[in-house]
Parts: C-alpha cells; sequence; structure tokens
C-alpha cells in the first residue's frame, strides 16, 4: 500500500503505460515484417503500368500483406492510447526501445551477429530513455492547473 | 539533395506526431484497452481533425524515408533519425505546452549520441 502514496503532482506513470508501448511497437513491427515479406513476394508492383485496380489486386492477393496492415492499424491505435494518456515529450523517446527489440530478435529468433558497436548504441539509447522516465511526468493540462 | 530529403522526411514525421498528440489531446486520456472505448476508438479519431492531418503526414514520412533509403546507405542515413527526438521535445515545448525539463533534453541528448553511434559503429 505504502507504493501508491503519491508525492506531488510529479508521478512515473511509464511502469503502467509501458505494456501499452511496448504492445504498440510489437504491433508496429509485426506488421512492417508482414508487408516486407508480402512485397518480396509479391513480383513487380507497377501500379502505372497495370492499372490501379490490377495492383490493388495484387496486393490483397499476398496474404502477409492482407495480415500485414491490420498489425500495423493495431500497432498505431495502441500508441494513440499512449498519446492520450502521456505527454508526447515524455513518451516518445521511448520508441528508442525499438532498437532494443530489434537487435534482441535479430538475435534471438534471427541468429544473427549483432556486434559491440550496435550494442553501445543501444546501452546509450537506454540509458536516454531511463534519464527521460527518471524524470517523471506532469500532464500539460495537469501542470496548468498546479500553477 | 539527399540532405534535403532526409530533413523533409524528419520534419514530416514530427508533424504527424505532433497533429496525433493534438488531436488525443482533445479526445482526452482514453481509459483502457480493454473498453467499448477502445473498440470505439478507431471511429472516434477519424472525427478528429488533428489526426486526420496526422496520419497522412505519418505515412508521407515513411515513404520520403524509403525514397532515401533507396539513394544512400542505412548507415549514412540513421544518424539522422536522431533529430526526431529532439525536434518532438522542442515541438512538444513549443506547441503542445508541455514542461520539457532538464531530464527530458538530457535523456533525448543521450538517446540522440546513441542513434549517432547506431550509424557510425552499428
Amino acid at each position: 500500500m505504502k507504493a501508491n502514496k503519491q508525492s506531488g503532482p510529479k508521478s512515473h506513470p511509464i511502469l503502467r503505460q509501458l505494456p501499452i508501448i511496448l504492445l504498440s511497437m510489437v504491433f508496429g513491427v509485426v506488421g512492417q515484417l508482414l508487408l516486407k515479406t508480402g512485397a518480396d513476394s509479391m513480383g513487380p508492383f507497377d501500379p502505372a503500368a497495370n492499372g490501379l485496380l490490377a495492383s490493388l489486386a495484387q496486393m490483397f492477393g499476398e496474404p502477409a500483406v492482407v495480415l500485414g496492415y491490420p498489425f500495423f492499424i493495431m500497432g498505431t491505435l495502441f500508441w494513440l492510447v499512449v498519446l492520450s494518456r502521456l505527454d508526447l515529450s515524455y513518451a516518445y523517446p521511448f520508441l528508442g526501445l525499438n532498437y532494443l527489440l530489434i537487435a534482441l530478435t535479430s538475435w534471438l529468433i534471427l541468429g544473427e551477429d549483432v556486434h559491440a558497436g550496435r550494442w553501445l548504441a543501444i546501452s546509450l539509447i537506454v540509458v536516454g530513455i531511463l534519464i527521460v522516465g527518471r524524470g517523471g511526468h506532469t500532464p500539460a493540462h495537469q501542470a496548468v492547473k498546479d500553477e | 539533395m539527399v540532405i534535403a530529403l532526409i530533413l523533409l522526411g524528419v520534419l514530416l514525421s514530427v508533424a504527424g506526431q505532433t497533429c496525433l498528440k493534438a488531436g488525443m489531446n482533445r479526445m482526452g486520456a482514453v481509459s483502457s484497452v480493454v473498453s467499448k472505448e477502445f473498440l470505439k476508438l478507431p471511429l472516434a479519431v477519424l472525427k478528429q481533425p488533428f489526426i486526420l492531418a496526422g496520419a497522412p503526414l505519418y505515412i508521407s514520412a515513411a515513404f520520403v524515408w524509403l525514397l532515401v533509403l533507396s539513394k544512400v546507405d542505412l548507415s549514412y542515413a540513421y544518424p539522422f533519425l536522431g533529430l526526431n527526438y529532439v525536434l518532438v521535445a522542442l515541438v512538444s515545448g513549443l506547441f503542445l505546452g508541455e514542461r520539457v525539463d532538464g531530464y527530458r533534453w538530457t535523456g533525448v541528448g543521450v538517446i540522440l549520441l546513441g542513434v549517432i553511434v547506431m550509424g557510425r559503429y552499428g
């Protein structure tokens, strides 16, 4: 119970919002991967030469593309929920976690060799994110009320 | 020339995020992602002019970025993405009335450094 006590208007809501931020990022990345997979197996895509309708049919005949868009849209919706709750200048830096997610998945799942320079860069980004989070959050509209 | 294109992509992306945030500020906080409110969100956001403006900006930013990647190496283009974080902090303070404190600026500075290292040595 004692952890619930808030000291002043500043709080650190990121721990509560982190699941939705991560959800948004994971849906976004999976959507991107599906669209990329679909685009690769689709063959030449040329609406100017083949006509718009034929190109749309070609695109939506590709299961990975059809599956990719909903993922992409879900990622965006979750991000809008995050934006509805947090300052943009507080929430946006957390998107840097994408670099960590991508490095981890390429290392653990794809078996790629992620070299030291990239881990150094990712460490810096994560430290930066932790600093932003450490500063806490006073929503802009609440700040106006408090003053 | 490519630099201009890269900067255009960055600006479109930051403008898109700013519009999305301005739109959500007008809608108010979404209480839960397991609620009717969330199910209605796709329709609700379509009535927000700022979101309707933000989405195409966001999508054009992605297109410009693909164009950039078709012209130059990823490792050349990558560090410029760090500008996103700086500009978002700047614009949030100027246009959204957010209090961008020392923690946020310091954090953004360290992230910028990380993105630059990623481009150079990643």
